[in-house]
């Protein structure tokens, strides 16, 4: 049992590691990228949205490059 | 609306909402601490900082979930509605307080992760009265963490309606996993009646203010079924509607508020971006429409409506 759950919950943890990475990314670049109202927004603003794309990168990541294609 | 983002939207009357609000805080630690060091002073520091962010975390839980179905109730409580999303991320920061001291205070002191300890320091997941709480706990938060975090306008722009009212009505499950979650914890391992009590006290106000609530609101909609045969259908006289004030109708499905003012009357929509409108779909739909704004007033004296709308549908009186 213990195995299975250390296995579970550093792949959590690798999750949230990736997310962290594209997080920073995302706020520095993507967030502009994808909502215009974003682009100049405050650093304040950007560290308030960082904790949302490191939970939910892989969602931003797909808008991100469908975002991409179309522009 | 701005051009750019916010970082927190305050004005005059959030700030002051605010201010209520952290100093209730402050006031519900500081009594909470005192009685605990007055009745029970062997407890140490960090066990009193747990219990009282649980206990507070979980009362503003409550509130929060009243908060709705109260204003739907008596329009005196929409001033607690006015700010409700700072008082969600607060909860959340207390909750986050309590989960770090536990497992600070229960995990971390071991040669396991504490993190999988939270999961396999006990393993009674077939005993109801032993089983693991603090696993219902830990999903509960995560629940929370995922609201707060996108609890920014730019979330709702970007997610979308659809899925960002998905993610919040979630608030329910992380609900029900904190009743548990307490309930099995500390209950039934410190034998605490009159906690039971409340619990059942504050479950029940729940329950009970959204099934009033509901049962209000189906009293109060207005369902017009006659159908002319250009599809418009007839749903009040305009002296029915005082002036700068709305009267909502449901037609087709569709949630409408007819507004006078102005000597004007104008339907719009009547649900929130945020619960999913339908606009968009809407306006599609009715390309093709020879009366855009499907909505008329005839003879001036009955309104009438063709759903679905426009974006708002002006009407000549």
């Amino acid at each position: 049992m213990e195995a299975f759950v250390t296995l579970v919950v550093n792949l959590f943890l690798f999750y949230l590691l990736l997310g962290l990475l594209f997080a920073l990314v995302f706020a520095w670049k993507g967030a502009g990228a994808i909502d215009a109202k974003a682009i100049q927004a405050s650093w304040f603003f950007k560290l308030l949205i960082l904790p949302g794309a490191m939970a939910l990168w892989p969602l931003l990541l797909t808008k991100w490059i469908a975002k991409s294609k179309r522009s | 609306m701005s051009v750019n983002y916010a970082p927190i939207l305050w004005n005059r009357q959030k700030k002051r909402y605010d201010r209520i609000m952290l100093g209730l805080i402050a006031l519900y630690l500081i009594l909470f601490a005192a009685f605990q060091l007055l009745f029970r002073p062997e407890i140490s520091p960090e066990t009193i900082i747990i219990r009282a962010t649980a206990t507070l975390a979980f009362l503003m839980l409550h509130l929060i979930l009243m908060i709705g179905p109260l204003c739907r109730l008596d329009h005196r409580f929409l001033p607690l509605l006015y700010n409700r999303r700072h008082l969600g991320v607060t909860m959340f920061l207390i909750a986050l307080i309590h989960a770090t001291f536990s497992i600070i205070q229960f995990h971390a002191l071991g040669d396991v992760n504490p993190l999988v300890s939270v999961f396999t320091s006990n393993i009674n997941y077939q005993s109801v009265s032993q089983f693991p709480f603090q696993v219902f706990g830990f999903f509960a938060l995560l629940i929370l963490f995922l609201m707060a975090a996108t609890s920014h306008d730019f979330w709702l722009d970007n997610l979308g309606p659809r899925i960002w009212k998905s993610l919040h009505m979630m608030v329910y499950f992380a609900y029900a996993l904190l009743v548990m979650h307490v309930l099995l914890g500390v209950l039934q391992q410190e034998g605490y009646p009159a906690g039971a009590a409340l619990l059942g006290v504050g479950m029940a106000a729940v329950t009970g203010l959204h099934l009033a609530a509901a049962i209000k609101g189906k009293r109060m909609e207005d369902r017009p079924a006659g159908t002319a045969a250009d599809g418009f259908v007839p749903v009040c006289r305009v002296d029915e509607i005082l002036e700068n004030r709305a009267k909502v109708v449901i037609i087709r499905q569709e949630n409408i508020a007819i507004f006078k003012y102005d000597g004007k009357l104008s339907a719009v929509n009547n649900v929130c971006k945020h619960q999913n409108y339908r606009w968009v779909k809407a306006r599609s739909s009715t390309a093709a429409s020879p009366a855009p704004g499907t909505a008329t007033n005839t003879g001036r004296k009955t309104v009438s409506l063709r759903p679905p709308l426009q974006k708002r549908s002006l009407l000549t009186m």
